[in-house]
């Protein structure tokens, strides 16, 4: 009997229906075994084998026996691992979950650290500090992390808005948890872009985080039209500011000449500080002694008279035209107190006369170079084209002149520019590319704006940031910078908020670099100050501030600085008046007591040096002390007083400073120190003997450590003139004993 | 005996299956009759009700798809939770860590839209042949509720990926009900009953005045529970009026 | 033994068991579409964009392709009458569909001479509906402005020109008159089919099909004559 069975058709297209079936199904198996990351894993583990064999061989040949061992038992593992397996970092609140170790394979494995990516081992030392266990891997990289294809676990794929960030911009995504790259090791591209950002003044339009309270960059423009003379000279500079100074931090804007004159305009209205200018020049105010002064009073430390001097800070103007460009009313007036015109500038009061200041001004006012000369003749302003100053009071504020350069009537407006966290937030489609060919990634838009910012202006969105001419790797760091600089959405313990040590740090060394302290001080051993080949003599030098934290007293050091005083009556280069507030001075001594090692940072503390007290001293130690400062005849090199005139055979080049001063102003251990080593602690070449010991450390006299201690005691408590002893004879030092010597 | 044979009349094979094999009437009507799953089709049936070019089977393969969309579903239940912390990333693990995932997850969208197009062309069939005329104006009737509930189905799985197509979708789909009259807060004389956001027809279909949490959950359970039921449901009776109606239509 | 394959039966034709021929046949569909499927989703991935952000709108934001047609017609319509009136009233419509037609012809085969009236009518609504989701899916770009398929969505298009809205009186006026005649001609022309069905199921139908035109029209004097507006009052709009 015949089976039930369906028609032939029907069955025919039955047999062609299973067999198409069939073949689908062999599709789909056959996409799902041919994924990568199987292959990166089987590569892996052929790999790893071989390597593990290499090693056991040579521990074999070499005979060591432990190296046998550990090479045989990993051998023996890595021979019974067979399967694929999915490796994942999940971290619920954090928002990830890589699985990028899944093809990372040999991510933390020593014998991969030269192969090839993917199977390649991660640099070790950073990864000691943010194990993948606790941070995942896209948290630092960027990147999907949830995917098992090349372009999908880089999100390179248009649904995951953060793809993986290049290496030469990885180090942008540290600032996502560390609130500043200053001293973090691993991120030192990050700290050159914040350091740029700082120098260049880019704060002045753009907030950024630790930035806040930051002097403005450039000087005010109240009472500009006084301070500079020439309208020709502004219409100049705003025009092409690199013609007058090279590697200057004005950047170039792009604009028409009659917004220029519009702007020149507004600006030599400027005239607010018109009534607190100086009258005429004294009698006998001579530009040649003005040249004297300007290397004599230290202004060469900074100013430079040489256009395009590169020894010199970007952040100082540069005096090679300030003939042309100053008024020499303005100049005196200035240099007698230079806040009263800029409440914050960096600029110092000088310790000058009257007749110093006008000397100087009209020193000054010869400086006329010829090149200058030509370029002004071609940009002078005519009469007849005058511009209007209301439109350049608008164009000032469209462009954002005063976020370099205060304008107090424009006090309250916001920062022309977007605020970096603002740009750190943005997606990728709300970046404007306009109708550039710039790849459409976010570092590269970052790196195009910086370097050309005109390079995404449409017609309907005109761009207003100039030109600001830096270098490609000046630029790379400012991108870094700028990538991801806002905290992520992550729970407090991601986030590691900076140290305050760190900050104050920080804001030392900017000050240190603003106020140009090492134009004229030694901040560091072998890097000169400017000011070294303008003096006669070294000893004529101000003095080494290389371990100045160990050397003296904070209380002391935070009185100087708001008041210099004359440690040193005949040097004529004085230490200039900052004005520095309360905060800024307790910073810089911070932030020098950072530069020490941590030993000497322990035994030098801050903010106030415990000092020793009399009263614990007996007197005959202090007699003691005294008779050795005479005997060694301090006195000589160290004066007192100057009232009796110099000592005899002392030159004014040989003094040196008053021991009055030691008691309040050294640290006692820092004197035995030096009294022990001068060389290691006032620097090599210094005057002072060795009197205690040799410079190897060999004793010089008995018991070299009691009379340190003695002498340093009797310097910390001494109130009085010790007199040089007397020269005295036997007879007189032990009268009475008459020996005939002839009957021995 | 042939193995075939030895099988077939086993005892733990005839205790299963109640027919043999041999072409007899009785076989061919058994094998209809005796199966939970066929006895739904009548025993015999008019050759021009088997014509392909008539129904196109479209009502049948929109079934099977609710089939293939029930057994993919549930399967993909397995890998999915219905909170917007997870939801969005367990797309992304049956992409990559499951295996046949990103298979299983296409089979069940691309069978999903399969159904709606089907369910909308089996509607066209059965209006152009005529077949909701009397007596099969209730199954229409039924099959027009199974249209709703199919387009529902699609409308609260589309949400689930809870990515940004589903949320705006959702959004743009659900805005259309808060401008209902009177039970809208966006609609016409909505202040005659007091109706705001929050407690207008928009806040009872998601359960919050924004696509949120909530929307998700309430989707979800209605995605897989609510609907297959109502579905099943109508299906049952959609099928049964079939047969009681005479079954497929033709010419009087 | 033929006979007992097929039995005769009175009814028109032969009869054929449903097993294995009828069950045979379901097997292969289901077998051609499990084919058709399974091609289609190992080629084509089913969409993913990024993760759901309340705070960035899609632009544009579309609904899933089959309520794309309701997003269209907000174009032309206040969102009640869009996204609420119409589907309410086509569900409603279809499924008041077999009890307002009574013609008894064309039942079981695929008829069109002797059903005039009915099929034009479904096929146009048909059509209407798939045409909306087609110009809604594939032509509408940011900001629904129309874009072609190859135009880049990108290049923002032209604002539109000014919208004008009708007086309210002409706009009661047409759109009575529209209604009235549109219920009375048919009933003055199809004498028979109005005494067949009654007053109350030809109003029924005729208001459901004018309906179903005036949504049509409407669309028409949009984009044609820019009118928004038929009737406007501070609670409504038509």
């Amino acid at each position: 009997m015949a089976k039930i069975r369906a028609r032939l058709t029907p069955r025919i297209v039955f047999l062609l229906g299973t067999l198409g079936l069939l073949a689908a199904t062999l599709c789909v198996f056959r996409t799902e075994e041919r994924q990568v990351w199987k292959q990166y894993q089987r590569t892996y583990r052929e790999a790893y084998r071989k390597q593990l064999v290499e090693r056991t061989e040579q521990a074999v040949s070499e005979q060591d026996e432990t190296g046998q061992k550990k090479w045989s038992h990993l051998l023996e593992e890595a021979t019974n691992d067979d399967g694929y397996r999915i490796e994942q970092v999940f971290l619920p609140e954090a928002g990830v979950r890589d699985l990028c170790q899944t093809c990372h394979q040999a991510m933390e494995n020593p014998l991969f650290q030269l192969s090839a990516n993917p199977l390649r081992q991660h640099p070790a030392e950073i990864l000691q500090h943010h194990k993948p266990s606790r941070f995942g891997c896209t948290l630092c990289h960027g990147g999907q992390g949830v995917g098992l294809t090349v372009e999908k676990a880089h999100g390179d794929e248009h649904n995951w808005p953060v793809p993986r960030v290049p290496r030469a911009y990885v180090q942008g995504l540290c600032l996502g948890c560390h609130e500043t790259p200053f001293q973090l090791a691993g991120a030192e591209k990050a700290e050159q872009g914040r350091r740029l950002f700082m120098e260049n003044g880019c704060f002045g339009c753009h907030q950024a985080r630790t930035m806040e309270n930051l002097p403005s960059t450039s000087f005010t423009f109240e009472g500009v039209g006084v301070k500079i003379e020439s309208a020709s000279w502004i219409r100049q500079w705003i025009k092409d500011p690199e013609s007058l100074r090279p590697r200057t931090r004005m950047p170039t804007f792009r604009l028409k000449e009659e917004e220029i004159r519009h702007i020149v305009s507004y600006l030599t209205a400027k005239k607010e500080i018109e009534k607190a200018l100086a009258a005429s020049p004294p009698a006998g105010a001579s530009a040649t002694r003005g040249k004297e002064l300007f290397s004599e009073k230290g202004c060469i430390a900074c100013h430079s008279i040489e256009r395009g001097d590169p020894n010199v800070s970007r952040l100082v103007p540069n005096l090679v035209d300030a003939g042309f460009k100053l008024s020499a009313a303005w100049i005196p007036v200035w240099l007698e107190n230079p806040l009263a015109l800029s409440a914050k500038t960096p600029m110092p009061t000088l310790v000058l006369t009257s007749q110093d200041r006008w000397d100087l001004a009209l020193y000054l006012k010869s400086l006329k170079p010829s090149e200058t000369a030509q370029l002004l003749e071609q940009a002078t302003v005519q009469e007849t084209d005058q511009g209007d100053t209301e439109e350049g009071k608008r164009l000032v504020q469209l462009l954002g002149c005063y976020g370099c350069h205060p304008v107090r009537e424009m006090e309250q407006l916001p920062l022309p520019g977007v605020e970096v966290a603002e740009v750190a937030r943005k997606r990728l489609e709300e970046l404007p590319f306009g109708n550039s060919q710039v790849p459409q990634t976010k570092w590269d838009w970052l790196f195009n704006k910086i370097k050309k910012p005109a390079v995404y202006e449409t017609k309907d969105m005109p761009l207003k940031m100039p030109d600001h001419k830096l270098s490609d790797g000046d630029i790379e760091c400012l991108t870094v910078f700028y990538l991801q600089n806002r905290y992520y959405d992550l729970p407090e313990r991601y986030l590691s908020k900076t140290s305050a040590e760190r900050n104050i740090a920080a804001r030392g060394e900017w000050m240190l670099e603003r106020y140009h302290c090492g134009a004229c001080h030694l901040l560091q051993e072998g890097i000169q100050p400017r000011i070294d080949p303008y003096l006669a003599l070294k000893s004529l030098a101000p003095p080494r501030l290389v371990g100045e934290a160990e050397r003296v007293q904070p209380q002391w050091l935070f009185q100087y600085l708001s008041r210099p005083v004359q440690l040193r009556p005949w040097l004529k280069l004085r230490m200039p008046s900052f004005n520095w507030k309360y905060e800024d001075r307790q910073d810089l001594i911070a932030h020098f007591s950072q530069l020490l090692s941590p030993e000497a940072r322990e035994a030098a503390k801050v903010p106030y040096a415990l000092l020793p007290v009399r009263e614990d001293y007996s007197s005959e130690i202090v007699a003691m002390g005294e008779y050795r400062v005479q005997t060694d005849k301090c006195v000589q090199c160290h004066p007192i007083s100057l009232d009796g005139g110099l000592p005899e055979g002392i030159k004014v080049e040989d003094l040196s400073i008053n021991l009055m001063l030691s008691k309040a102003r050294l640290r006692y251990d820092w004197l035995k120190n030096f009294l022990r080593n001068p060389d290691r602690y006032a620097g090599a070449g210094t005057k002072m003997p060795f009197v205690y010991y040799t410079p190897d450390g060999v004793p010089r006299i008995p018991e070299p450590e009691k009379w340190i201690e003695y002498s340093a005691i009797f310097l910390m408590f001494m109130d009085k003139v010790p007199e040089m002893p007397k020269e005295q004879t036997i007879e007189e030092i032990r009268p009475g004993t008459d020996v005939d010597w002839t009957q021995y | 005996m042939s193995l075939f044979k030895k099988i077939t009349e086993s005892q733990i094979w005839r205790s299963i299956f109640r027919h043999r094999f041999e072409d007899t009437p009785r076989n061919r009507a058994l094998a209809t009759v005796s199966n939970a799953f066929l006895h739904l089709h009548p025993v015999t049936l008019p050759e021009s009700a088997l014509r392909v070019r008539f129904t196109f089977c479209l009502g049948g393969l929109t079934f099977f798809m609710f089939l293939v969309e029930t057994v993919t579903g549930i399967l993909l239940m397995f890998y999915y939770r219905p909170v917007t912390e997870y939801a969005y990333l367990d797309m992304k693990l049956l992409e990559h860590t499951v295996r046949f995932g990103m298979f299983l997850r296409n089979m069940h969208r691309w069978a999903g839209h399969a159904m709606v197009i089907l369910v909308m062309l089996h509607m066209l069939r059965v209006f152009l042949t005529g077949s909701y005329k009397p007596p099969r104006e209730f199954n229409w009737v039924v099959g027009v509720c199974l249209l709703v509930t199919t387009l529902l189905l699609s409308f609260t799985g589309y949400l689930l990926p809870w990515d940004q197509i589903a949320l705006w979708a959702i959004t743009v789909g659900t805005k259309m009900a808060g401008a209902t009259p009177f039970l809208g807060a966006d609609g016409p004389f909505h202040e005659w009953l007091h109706v705001h956001p929050g407690n207008d027809m928009r806040f009872f279909l998601l359960g919050d005045s924004d696509v949120s949490g909530n929307a998700l959950l309430r989707f979800y359970v209605l995605h897989c529970v609510l609907l297959p039921v109502v579905g099943g449901f109508l299906m049952f009776v959609h099928f049964w009026r079939v047969r009681k109606d005479g079954g497929i239509s033709r010419p009087l | 033994m033929a006979e007992q394959k097929t039995l005769k039966t009175q009814e028109t034709g032969q009869e054929v068991f449903a097993f294995p021929d009828l069950v045979f046949k379901e097997l292969l569909a289901m077998v051609a579409a499990t084919i058709v499927l399974t091609v289609w989703a190992v080629t084509v991935d089913a969409p993913l964009k990024g993760i759901a952000d309340p705070n960035w709108t899609e632009n544009p934001a579309k609904a899933p392709w089959y309520f794309v047609g309701l997003q269209e017609v907000l174009v032309y319509f206040d969102p009640w009458i869009a996204g609420v009136s119409v589907p309410l009233l086509i569900i409603l419509g279809l499924a008041a569909l077999p009890y307002v037609d009574p013609n008894p012809k064309g039942i079981g085969r695929y008829d069109f001479r002797d059903r005039k009236l009915v099929v034009p009518i479904f096929l146009f609504g048909y059509l209407l509906w798939f045409g909306l989701i087609v110009v809604g899916q594939f032509l509408r770009g940011p900001n629904w402005q129309f874009y072609w398929p190859w135009e880049d969505w990108a290049v923002p298009k032209p604002a539109e020109p000014a919208l004008v809205n009708f007086p309210n009186a002409l706009g009661l006026a047409a759109i009575s008159a529209f209604f009235l005649l549109g219920l009375a001609v048919p009933a003055l022309l199809g004498r028979n089919l109005f005494r067949k069905i009654g007053l109350l199921r030809h109003v029924i139908a005729w208001t459901l099909v004018l309906l179903m035109f005036g949504v049509f029209g409407k669309i028409i004097l949009r984009l044609f004559f820019h009118v928004k507006y038929l009737v406007t009052t501070p609670y409504f709009s038509i």
